[in-house]
């Protein structure tokens, strides 16, 4: 009897030691380098990225990863954007561009490593003050196991 | 009897495992930062050339010549930050003079402080000279600067 019970206690703790990497499996973000932000046009109403951020992410093998950007947040400066604002978030990897705007804000990543370029562009309805502002574009991948 | 038990216990957590492994989603964000920096500016746009007309008096045998803008110069002035405008007299001798509108006011005195944006500025100018202007076409250019208050 005990051994019958060694043996479903094994079967059971391997069917958990095939669930766990799967569950505990993680994407992994390395290699962050922040973005440069510029005031375009003549009017001073458009900040965008003129250096990309980069970012490496790896998705496990095994599981299938989708990445969404969304739209870049203010994050500090001399003035809050006004109503009006237009924000879009960009991804770019390979061929692949997300734009967080449009329809193709999500799009499947390879497994493994990739290096993503991430900019942004904010159009507000009245001229940037001088000095210095910060934001950001956050980047949401869900994975799932295959 | 007891194997049958673990044996069911078992299958039943191989299901579970099994439905829950299929069904299971993480979901990781990461926040990119951006920084930039709106450096102060200020800028001419183009500029449309204003037009002059010539007027001739004669008193007391004294030919006068006087010219006076019939359409001012206009030009737009783009800053991120309030800045002082100066308008110059004409290069012309006699009695001469420039005045300048700013999004259509009139301004008092030769300079002004023009807020942040865009604004448009009119030059007009005036001249007189105490002889009489050879016939023929005359081109006066009026200087505008801008500093930093």
């Amino acid at each position: 009897m005990l051994y019958r019970l060694a043996i479903a206690s094994g079967l059971l703790l391997a069917s958990f030691i095939n669930f766990i990497p799967n569950a505990l499996a993680e994407v992994k973000f390395s290699n962050l380098s922040p973005g440069v932000i510029e005031a375009k046009g003549v009017d001073f109403k458009v900040l965008e990225s003129v250096v990309p951020a980069n970012i490496n992410v790896n998705v496990p093998s095994g599981t299938t990863a989708q990445i969404t950007v969304l739209s870049p947040s203010f994050a500090s400066g001399p003035s809050r954007d006004p109503s009006g604002t237009k924000k879009v978030g960009f991804v770019e990897f390979g061929s692949n561009k997300l734009s967080s705007d449009g329809n193709n804000n999500t799009i499947t990543l390879p497994a493994e490593d990739t290096n993503l370029e991430v900019g942004l562009r904010v159009e507000r309805p009245v001229s940037f003050t001088p000095v210095t502002y910060n934001y950001f574009v956050n980047l949401s991948v869900t994975i799932a196991p295959q | 009897m007891m194997f049958n038990r673990t044996a069911s216990v078992f299958c039943l957590t191989m299901a579970f495992t099994g439905i829950f492994s299929n069904q299971v989603t993480l979901a990781e964000s990461v926040n990119i930062q951006f920084r930039g920096v709106v450096e102060p500016r200020a800028s001419f746009g183009m500029s449309t050339p204003g037009k002059m007309e010539s007027s001739f008096s004669d008193k007391a045998g004294k030919g006068k010549n006087e010219f006076t803008s019939i359409t001012p110069a206009k030009i737009n002035v783009q800053t991120s930050n309030p800045i002082t405008i100066t308008v110059s007299s004409p290069d012309i001798f006699d009695i001469h003079s420039a005045t300048l509108k700013v999004n259509s006011v009139q301004v008092l005195g030769n300079n002004v402080t023009l807020p942040a944006g865009k604004n448009t500025v009119e030059v007009d100018m005036l001249s007189k000279q105490n002889r009489v202007f050879a016939p023929g076409t005359y081109n006066y250019d009026v200087t505008l600067t801008m500093v930093s208050p």
